[in-house]
């Protein structure tokens, strides 16, 4: 669709004076260059006007501003570049800090000095090549984590799933001990990485019968048994790193991961620490009490057939997106599902329930 | 939607093709070929004026690589234009370039060499060494980027010059690069130190004699197939106002010198010269003995000033072709419109005020029927008015729409009972027609203010109005243009009339007069403000009297004009606050206005403060005042 087209019917649907259409036009024109038409789920002829047409269609007149009032004052849209940015301080903020004060802890020094030491410069650059990086999504973008620290961080030791097959932990093991000359070395730090939590509990839960359940237990079936061939230290340090989270999530993925850890004993992880790259603000998500008209519009464009197994996994209602979360938040390459359903889902009219269009389509991983 | 209305600054046009193509050959051909034809390289020239008024602009299409984009494209017609007027100017002579022209901006180091602890001397010898070297690369810089290598470049010296040749590195192309180089990294060194060296511990290389402009005549390249061109260099120095006040005098008088062949030009803001100076600059009575003993402005540089002077009204045309024909290449930036072959904007504006509603028109009536009550005006007298102003059909017009032909008739009877037509003691007695005051183009206009005021009637409406209140300044020119191109285009998406209203032009520029005065952030623009405002509230309250003296009102305050030149001696405050007001458009100086018997030097309040208060366009009119009033209204805090 033209865009001058889209935003005449724009302007039309939702009833602008000229000095209305002079502002939201000028807002939309520069919102969609500076962020919105870079979403990935769009293609050529639909990208975010021509979208947020379409998405506004699907309300009655009267709710047509509130939701794009949602869209003006509540979204949050992560870019590429805000994205890159995280990517980039993966490595200086969180990996080299943790290395080093493993390495500044074995040597009983204070971390700083841990640079001043040839023998101990020479242990970290050991400690890092004893280091791994998976990652939990195709959200982790280790292919950027691996260019933006080429010369310091090996192919080898960069892996784009956490579901590796035994050959391929021989392979690593193999490079590992060959880059180091040591036919004993083994891996003892792991990251995790993943581009974004809100709830934390893809990657552990307690299912109804009471058992843990998650990535991270996931995990942890396929690593215990590199323990025992040797592949992976005894006391290898686990870092589970997210590049954005709620402030949910933050604040409940360690106590739950505590809970795991009592509960499971011996069988978990030596050690486990979570990072998370940035923390978006607690007041973000939308509430009822804060934004009555717009849950009221979530409520009345609620169709419950979006809700499939994974989804459920959070709860039966997922009108304020998985888990409950609430969230405004979408991301340059997907929209999470813990953002709240209109923004993302699609569905049919059906018995009784309303169509549910989405302004940025989500592309589903988990079914 | 790309405003390119937005982007006004030059500067922000990266790729030479796109910086031409909105660059309009107007004010060149104004201001430089017709003007000063012939002297161009010569002298030095010195450029002023007001931010925005296109000083860069035409910097930047003498500079080389935007001529030899302009040549490479000549065979576009839009660019015809452009390259006849270049001719005209002498940067092309038979289709090939004649000139090597560089622009460089004084607003980065060269001011932080005054700061030296070292005496004037010293200083002034390191800037000109510093802007020699940086001229001589960048023209060396210029014609690599052209694909020409130094091996095919080499001077053309003055013969008498060899001791100088010597020092700038010989003639050939590579050994000139090389010496600028090295001159360039030793000053930068001083100029880029935290703490500079003492005056003995400068290099030799600093301190030694480096006066390229003294030496070269020409710059002469070889194309590839053996071609001599013999390119005249020229320096642009552009935004010079950065530079401390002596250095920029101390500047002005070593590149006067009429032995240096390289063609110089000197841009500033007015606000760099001393008060003074401005004021003589301004009233056209330039004593620079003053200021630079031995030189004359007319023998020995050449002074161009970017703002109207003398042939106001020719002035003012040319301001709106060049205007119009700005506007039509912006347009044609903008898909929308080009999409739609919508290029003039002229044709955007609609200029038909709609008739003003009955109710308020029965209003008026009303109140003109007042007014006769009042002034005790006999029927029979209004009815000669009322006939004189039905049978009043100015230029342009069919037919003088209702409400201005009653506004008229109105201030035609206060006009007559200034003349005294209507005593105490003589009710009835019949006054001879030819008493009957004038209808005129002056008595219509007073009727279109006073309705603006009295009824909110567009008043600023047009091309024509557009671009008057842009005090003939591109930049103001574009900021308003911007706004109206702004909502036709929302218009032509909202699937309505690209065509503007009368009363939204009117609004929207007055909205936005109203911002940018709000807005103003140069130096003394509190004080600046205060005092125009209060001069537009006196202005206005001359243009709102009933019988409307002035016609269309004032906007103007005149001062003798022996008054004003003895302002910066008399009251140095006022001068530093006029200057202000002048260097940023809030004021224009008209100099020697003739009016009853005595020669006015005008203070016309800037367009955009005439339309926030509602005054005329129209010049000529003003108020009768005096330096000592002006400045206890300065003093006062206005």
């Amino acid at each position: 669709m033209k865009q001058e087209l889209a935003r005449r019917c724009l302007s039309k649907l939702m009833g602008w004076d000229l000095e209305r259409a002079r502002k939201e036009f000028a807002w939309l024109d520069l919102i969609s260059r500076l962020k919105y038409d870079s979403y990935r789920g769009y293609f050529a002829g639909a990208r975010f006007v021509e979208s947020l047409l379409d998405w506004l269609q699907q309300f009655e007149s009267a709710e047509r501003e509130i939701a794009y009032r949602f869209v003006r004052e509540r979204l949050v849209f992560v870019g590429s570049s805000e994205l890159q940015h995280l990517v980039e301080l993966f490595y200086p903020e969180t990996v080299r800090d943790l290395l080093s004060a493993a390495i500044a802890s074995e040597a009983s020094i204070a971390r700083y000095l841990v640079w001043s030491r040839d023998d101990l410069k020479a242990a970290y650059a050991r400690l890092l090549r004893q280091t791994l990086f998976l990652g939990i999504s195709d959200g982790a973008r280790l292919d950027t984590f691996r260019r933006v620290n080429v010369g310091v961080i090996r192919n080898e030791q960069v892996v784009p799933t956490i579901e590796m097959d035994e050959p391929r932990w021989t392979s690593l093991t193999k490079d590992l001990r060959k880059a180091l000359g040591d036919d004993e070395a083994q891996f003892r730090f792991i990251f995790l990485v993943d581009d974004f939590t809100g709830s934390g509990l893809t990657l552990l839960r307690r299912e109804e019968k009471g058992a843990w359940t998650g990535k991270l237990v996931r995990f942890w079936d396929s690593v215990k048994k590199r323990i025992t061939d040797g592949s992976v230290a005894k006391d290898f340090h686990l870092v589970v790193h997210h590049y954005l989270a709620s402030a949910h999530a933050v604040g409940t993925i360690p106590s739950r991961a505590g809970d795991a850890a009592k509960e499971r004993g011996a069988d978990w992880y030596p050690s486990v620490d979570y990072r998370f790259g940035a923390t978006l603000p607690a007041h973000l998500p939308i509430s009822k009490d804060k934004e009555p008209d717009f849950v009221k519009v979530l409520d009345d464009h609620y169709n419950p057939a979006i809700m499939t197994p994974s989804m459920k996994v959070g709860g039966d209602d997922g009108r304020l997106g998985f888990a409950g979360c609430g969230l405004p938040i979408v991301l340059e390459h997907n929209t999470p599902n813990n953002t709240v359903a209109i923004v993302w889902a699609e569905q049919e009219r059906a018995e009784g329930h309303p169509e549910m269009r989405p302004l940025f389509r989500r592309r589903q991983r988990h079914l | 939607m790309d405003n390119p209305f937005l982007k006004r600054a030059t500067e922000y046009y990266r790729d030479e093709e796109a910086f031409l193509a909105v660059i309009s050959p107007e004010p060149i051909r104004y201001f430089l070929r017709e003007a000063k034809k012939g002297s161009l390289y010569e002298k030095l020239v010195n450029i002023r004026g007001t931010p925005g008024s296109g000083k860069t602009t035409m910097a930047k299409v003498f500079e080389y690589p935007a001529l030899s984009a302009l040549l490479r494209n000549s065979s576009i017609a839009t660019y015809g234009e452009l390259v006849d007027t270049m001719t005209g100017c002498g940067a092309i002579v038979d289709g090939k370039l004649e000139v090597l022209g560089c622009r460089l901006p004084l607003e980065t180091d060269y001011r932080e060499v005054w700061e030296f602890d070292y005496p004037e001397n010293i200083k002034l010898t390191l800037t000109t060494t510093l802007l020699q070297a940086r001229a001589v690369l960048a023209w060396l810089r210029h014609l690599q980027q052209d694909g020409y290598d130094l091996a095919d470049v080499r001077i053309d010296a003055r013969p008498d010059a060899d001791a100088a040749l010597t020092a700038i590195g010989g003639t050939a192309g590579t050994s000139l690069l090389e010496r600028a180089r090295q001159i360039e990294r030793a000053l930068y060194k001083v100029v880029g130190a935290l703490v500079p060296p003492e005056l003995g511990q400068l290099d030799d290389i600093v301190t030694n004699a480096y006066r390229p402009f003294d030496v070269i005549d020409r710059i002469v390249v070889r194309s590839k197939e053996g071609e001599e061109r013999r390119l005249k260099p020229l320096v642009i120095l552009d935004d010079a106002h950065a530079l401390h006040p002596a250095q920029f005098r101390g500047l002005q008088l070593a590149l006067i010198r009429r032995e240096i062949r390289v063609a110089r030009w000197i841009l500033a803001r007015l606000d760099v010269l001393h008060p003074k100076e401005a004021f003589e600059a301004l009233t056209e009575d330039r004593g620079d003995e003053t200021q630079m003993p031995g030189v004359t402005a007319s023998r020995d540089y050449l002074p161009i000033m970017l703002q109207s002077l003398d042939e106001r009204r020719k002035h003012r045309v040319a301001f709106r072709r060049m205007a119009m024909d700005m506007a039509s290449r912006y347009l044609l930036q903008m898909e929308i419109f080009r999409a739609r072959s919508l290029q003039r904007l002229e044709n955007l504006l609609g200029n038909q005020v709609p008739p003003l509603p009955k109710s308020k028109v029965e209003e008026l009536a009303r109140h003109v029927d007042a007014a006769q009550r009042r002034l005790k005006i006999s029927d029979s007298r209004r009815g000669e008015l009322k006939s004189a102003v039905d049978a009043y059909t100015p230029e342009g017009m069919t037919q003088v729409p209702p409400e201005l032909q009653l506004a008229m008739l109105s201030v035609l009877m206060h006009r007559m009972e200034k003349r005294g037509q209507a005593g105490l003691f003589d009710l009835d007695l019949p006054e001879p027609a030819s008493k009957l005051p004038k209808v005129d183009s002056a008595v219509l206009g007073a009727a279109r203010i006073h309705l603006l005021h009295r009824y909110d009637r567009p008043y600023y409406v047009g091309i024509e109005d557009l671009c008057d209140a842009s005090s003939e300044n591109a930049e103001q020119f574009l900021r308003l243009s911007a706004e109206l191109v702004e909502i036709s285009a929302v218009n032509i998406i909202r699937g309505k009339p690209a065509l503007l209203e009368p009363s939204v032009q009117h609004e929207k520029l007055r909205e936005k007069a109203t911002h940018v005065v709000q807005e103003w952030d140069f130096p003394r623009a509190k004080q600046v403000r205060k005092v125009v405002e209060s001069l537009a509230a006196m202005c206005l309250q001359k243009t709102l009297e009933p019988n409307a003296p002035l016609g269309a009102g004032a906007n103007a305050y005149g001062i003798l004009q022996e008054e004003f030149e003895a302002i910066p001696d008399r009251h140095p405050e006022l001068a530093q606050l006029l200057q202000a007001a002048i260097a940023n458009n809030a004021l224009t100086v008209v100099p020697r206005h003739s009016c009853k018997n005595k020669e006015w030097c005008l203070l016309e309040l800037g367009g955009i403060v005439v339309m926030r208060h509602g005054l005329t366009l129209k010049r000529g009119g003003f108020l009768e005042g005096s330096a000592s009033a002006l400045a206890s209204m300065v003093r006062e805090g206005a």
